[in-house]
């Protein structure tokens, strides 16, 4: 197993469900396992994360994180 | 559907010492560094299309006029609302119910009479962004929904025009910055496309900040300021406080940019 942080705020937070702080979730999952797998296990719908990022780099849903690693995530934002 | 209106270029001003049209008006930027006189005379003649006229419509039409843009289309297809009001300071209250397109003309060519304004009341289609981009520098999507903003983006790149795009969703924004040919592209930035959605809540002053970057990245380009950021995203989250740019990836798969991908000829 090891531990992943997702990081998400505003419309997100509903389903993040923060607990490490006020935009932060701790996951555990087993190694290799993708975003969107890890998305899955908790309950978050792909289709509420438009896009993510480790760093300064943006990642698809096939990203497989490290251990340790925080992924921001955002919401789809359309609006005008 | 079309309304256009000529501009009075030298109305504010006239031309001064540097020979500029409407040096008084502009004599707050004309001393900027890379921007100067020849600058404003780029401005004065470039073209730029700007698909919406709400949130993010706002600043960025206001904003491209005051910096003295010779040329602005605009097309929208909606009607004032109460609720559009929290973000959209081109309308008042009395005009809920009016057309946006004949409101915001009649406000830009007030404010900024020495641009050429043209507004376009109705739903954008390929056919109508391809006549709108036909001899334009820029295009700017400040719509609201994503089948627009991929019908701009793909008239866009047909035409070989950049592209700045825009989206505001409650604390959080983002801005684009996407080359007129070769990759990314709108598809490369949204892989998994961008399902409708019911018009999201969102902090006027947000568009504002994201509409304004807008409009500073529209400049940046057509003056060629600064870095490059042509293929990068600015995501912007008011609430943390963040402001992050990113490189966009281009997808291998992608139908539009995408060398490895056979397209039929246009």
């Amino acid at each position: 197993m090891m531990t992943v942080y997702l990081k998400g705020g505003g419309l997100l937070r509903e389903y993040l469900q923060p607990d490490v702080d006020e935009y932060t979730r701790r996951v555990e999952v087993a190694e290799g396992r993708t975003l969107r797998q890890i998305l899955e296990a908790i309950g978050i719908r792909p289709v509420h994360v438009a896009m993510a990022f480790v760093g300064n780099r943006l990642v698809n849903l096939a990203y497989v994180p490290s251990d340790g690693e925080t992924i921001t995530l955002r919401p789809p934002v359309q609006g005008g | 559907m079309a309304a256009s209106g000529g501009g009075r270029r030298g109305g504010a001003g006239g031309r001064g010492r540097s020979g500029v049209a409407g040096e008084e008006r502009y004599a707050r930027q004309l001393a900027l560094p890379g921007l100067g006189v020849i600058g404003q005379e780029r401005l004065a003649q470039t073209h730029v299309v700007v698909l919406g006229a709400g949130g993010l419509g706002f600043p960025v039409l206001t904003y491209l006029g005051a910096a003295g843009v010779g040329r602005i289309s605009f097309i929208d297809a909606d009607a004032v609302e109460l609720s559009n009001l929290n973000r959209q300071a081109l309308y008042t209250p009395a005009e809920v119910g009016q057309r946006k397109v004949s409101v915001a003309l009649e406000r830009l060519r007030n404010f900024a009479p020495e641009v050429n304004w043209a507004g376009t009341d109705a739903a954008i289609t390929l056919e109508r962004a391809r006549g709108l981009l036909a001899n334009a520098q820029l295009a700017v999507d400040c719509a609201d929904n994503f089948s627009a903003r991929r019908i701009l983006a793909e008239a866009a790149r047909q035409a070989r025009v950049p592209l700045v795009h825009g989206a505001v969703a409650g604390f959080e924004g983002q801005v684009a910055v996407l080359p007129g040919e070769g990759p990314p592209c709108l598809l490369c930035l949204y892989p998994e496309g961008q399902g409708s959605q019911v018009p999201p809540p969102v902090l006027g002053a947000v568009a504002g900040v994201v509409g304004s970057l807008m409009a500073c990245e529209a400049i940046r380009l057509l003056l060629a300021l600064g870095p490059r950021r042509t293929g990068s995203v600015l995501l912007v989250d008011v609430e943390r406080g963040t402001f992050d740019w990113l490189a966009i990836p281009a997808r291998s798969d992608c139908p539009w940019c995408s060398p490895a991908v056979a397209r039929p000829r246009s």
